[in-house]
């Protein structure tokens, strides 16, 4: 689901941060009595945040809290934050939890402990096997099985995790099958980036745009699934090309790779075949939940992180042997990291940097129906192959928020919104999704693949690599530009994807 | 770089898809055309014996026999000369060829050792013609036949073997035996490793050791069985002193035939295990293959 890359990063040096904390803490202080405008002032503050959590030298969760912490005290300091701008005053709860958006937070939970215990369960194992045995062990269709299943994997799983089970059977396989395990671990970390793609939940940026745009999750499924389609088979022959996959040439090479892989037994990584069947069923109740959330009477009054969270209890009920194992699986850095963000943002909100922000991305993206979303699509998928995504997609979701709300209070000059404020949300979502590919430090799932690929001997170098993702990454992007208009133009896209409260 | 959580997962799910991928038995019966039978009696004694053999070996029927006698040759050169001009596909013998060593348990001939690592045909060795005191199951039939290795997931050749000289409707042992001293040894190593969990290591490694030629034991059981071939099999997988292990059960089952591997890669010496069994089992046919 997540790109979490805090995981890749090294330790910090605390007497370095504690040095830059100082310097920046002082510098904003500073500029602040001496009357800088505030936006200037928590606008270099998001920017020196931002601009360390690209460089990964610190946790990014320890990197948000310090400045979302750094940013609250400043901004209650000069009397910028009431408490009725955010949050509920009745139960006088602190301003800064009314600015954490407990949905995404919820879903990310939920879904870490009801995925975690799935797979305790054997079921993504037991269909990975599964796909393994369908492709008769012949390279080409093996590549379209694990890509395929790498696709589906991600959108349920976090994408690392996916990376990480479909890589470790390729890894096995391979060596069984006799074949280079590179083209097929490359093609997997692209493949997680579509599979990312797929639902309202594939991916944090997802979650983020998603809830702030109030895309259903059928609609979303409706949207991006036929392109997800379209880039597979695209990306899929693409990878056949680069790496010259060729099918096995006799009747006895087929045999021999068919036996080596009907000799896995898919049974044999289900520990508890009632625990197995038991977590399938919930899986696929909760997938349902998600799907018909909307439609579901009580359910329906409360978000989606709800039906996340219903999951991850029933899981937890029905398996009692290691609840404080599970719970440790939960990606508190990532919970951390969006407290952090969400605070930071909030804040960023108030002091009117996001305004700030919106203002000047305003002129490419109104700058016409075809080159606004374009530019968004290809500057986001951009920035994305370069650092992280979730950041980004947080940010540009806030200033779409706050476009989309000028456009329905009827404010000037956001009337371009009404006519294709709608495909911006989208090019946000195909950018943030596709932008990963780019680079071999674009997405945590590619980083993993060629780790992975180093522990099997095989190096890949930052450019042997890029040449690679920025082929796949320019057709996906041309794919994902054709698709988004040719879905506007059949109404696959509805034009108002929120309505004001 | 992946972090330590990051590998972990991934040697965690590439353990179970490891385990998961079941070591297959694929059965082809090695074709056996033509047998030499190789003697130091003379002729009408070697044509004797050489009548006993076929009697024992009733499985290779159809089989075009030769015989060589003590005048056919005398050093080991001569031996080896006429054996490749026979090209057997498999060689019946026993110990101590022109030599009275017999009469001396500790090892088995000149000829014999150099038989058996120069030719790529298996060699099956019979108790010395001249031999007393044999037990009564020994030299009748190949009823219950047996077939040992360290590691027997995977052989598929010496399982072959094995099956080909079981008499229809015999018995076939699949036996295997676990070193309880080397995994003594890694046990004490992973008890001194502050990362490893020295029960949970104890507990899994052994119950892996054990669950691995049983499985393959069960592939073969199923094959033979799909196959149709009339031969039953039996499991006996164990850990503990290896030798003393495969005397029980040898002693135990009364086994007409033990089948095992005397080669190992491109070594010289012989197979410890074979070696040892062959030098101590002098009344028990050996099928060294």
């Amino acid at each position: 689901m997540s790109e979490d890359k805090s995981k890749t990063a090294k330790h910090h040096n605390p007497l370095h941060v504690t040095i830059v904390v100082t310097v920046v803490t002082a510098v904003c202080a500073s500029m602040l009595v001496q009357g800088v405008p505030e936006k200037y002032v928590f606008g270099l503050l998001l920017a020196v945040t931002l601009g360390m959590l690209a460089l990964e030298k610190v946790n990014k969760a320890i990197l948000v809290l310090l400045g979302s912490g750094l940013a609250l005290l400043l901004a209650i300091w000069k009397g910028l934050l009431k408490q009725s701008d955010h949050g509920d005053s009745a139960h006088s709860l602190p301003v800064y939890i009314g600015m954490i958006d407990w949905g995404t937070i919820g879903i990310i939970i939920g879904s870490t402990i009801f995925v975690e215990l799935i797979s305790r369960g054997g079921l993504f194992t037991w269909v990975a096997v599964k796909i393994l045995k369908v492709s008769r062990g012949d390279p080409f269709r093996l590549m379209i099985c694990f890509s395929g299943l790498t696709v589906v994997f991600s959108a349920f799983l976090n994408n690392v995790t996916a990376m990480i089970i479909v890589g470790s059977l390729t890894i096995v396989s391979c060596r069984k099958l006799q074949l280079s395990a590179v083209p097929f671990l490359l093609t997997e970390g692209i493949f997680t980036n579509i599979g990312g793609l797929l639902t309202l939940i594939s991916s944090i940026p997802n979650i983020i745009v998603g809830s702030a745009a109030s895309i259903p999750y059928v609609q979303f499924l409706i949207i991006s699934g036929p392109y997800c389609l379209v880039a597979f088979f695209a990306t899929i022959y693409l990878a056949r090309f680069i790496f010259k996959l060729k099918p096995l040439g006799t009747d006895d090479k087929r045999a021999e790779a068919k036996a080596k892989v009907d000799s896995f037994d898919e049974w044999e990584t289900v520990k508890d075949r009632k625990f197995f069947y038991l977590s399938a069923g919930v899986l696929g109740a909760i997938i349902l939940g998600f799907a018909f959330h909307s439609s579901i009477p009580i359910l329906n009054k409360m978000g989606l992180e709800v039906v996340a969270l219903i999951g991850a209890t029933v899981m937890l009920v029905i398996y009692p042997t290691d609840v404080e194992g599970v719970l440790n699986e939960v990606e508190w850095t990532l919970v951390l990291f969006f407290v952090g963000l969400f605070t930071l943002l909030g804040v960023m909100e108030h002091t009117g940097v996001l305004t700030m922000i919106g203002d000047t991305l305003k002129s490419p993206l109104s700058s016409g129906p075809v080159q606004g979303p374009v530019a968004m699509l290809w500057s986001s998928a951009f920035f994305s192959g370069l650092t992280d995504n979730i950041p980004l997609a947080a940010v540009l979701a806030k200033v779409m928020n706050g476009f989309q709300e000028n456009f329905q209070n009827g404010v000037v000059g956001y009337e371009w919104f009404g006519e294709y404020g709608h495909l911006s949300w989208w090019a946000l979502i195909f950018g943030a999704g596709l932008g990963g590919n780019l680079t071999p430090i674009g997405s945590a799932s590619t980083v993993v693949a060629i780790s992975i690929l180093k522990r099997e001997g095989h190096k890949i170098t930052f450019m042997q690599y890029v040449k690679i993702g920025a082929v796949v990454v320019l057709v996906q992007l041309v794919l994902a530009s054709a698709y988004l208009f040719a879905a506007d133009k059949f109404g696959i896209i509805p034009k108002v994807l929120k309505t004001l409260p | 770089m992946v972090s330590n959580g990051h590998v972990s997962s991934l040697d965690r799910f590439a353990s179970v898809f490891n385990a998961a991928d079941k070591v297959a038995f694929n059965l082809a019966l090695p074709a056996i055309d033509k047998a030499l039978v190789v003697t130091d009696l003379a002729e009408p004694t070697a044509k004797s014996y050489l009548n006993a053999v076929k009697n024992f070996l009733g499985v290779l029927d159809g089989v075009h026999w030769s015989l060589l006698h003590g005048s056919d040759f005398r050093t080991v050169k001569e031996l080896l000369e006429r054996v490749e001009e026979h090209q057997p596909d498999v060689l019946i013998t026993y110990r101590h060829l022109h030599s009275e060593a017999w009469r001396w348990p500790y090892s088995l001939g000149e000829h014999l050792d150099v038989l058996i690592q120069v030719v790529a045909a298996p060699v099956i060795v019979l108790p010395h013609p001249d031999e007393e005191g044999m037990p009564e199951h020994t030299l009748g039939n190949t009823d219950l036949v047996m077939s040992i290795s360290p590691h027997l997931k995977g052989d598929d050749r010496l399982v072959n073997y094995a099956v080909l000289f079981t008499r229809p409707d015999g018995l076939l042992l699949l036996a295997h035996v676990e070193d309880d001293r080397v995994l003594g040894r890694y046990m004490e190593a992973i008890a001194k490793i502050p990362q490893i969990d020295t029960d949970t290591a104890h507990k899994e490694i052994r119950r892996q050791l054990l669950k691995e030629p049983g499985e393959y034991m069960d592939a073969c059981q199923a094959v033979l069985a799909a196959e149709g071939l009339p031969v039953r099999t039996e499991k006996l997988v164990a850990i503990g002193h290896r030798l003393e292990q495969f005397r029980v059960m040898i002693e135990k089952h009364k086994v007409n035939l033990l089948v095992l591997h005397a080669r190992s890669g491109d070594q010289r010496a012989m197979e410890s295990l074979a070696y040892t069994l062959a030098v101590e089992y002098r009344n028990l046919p050996l099928l060294l293959v």
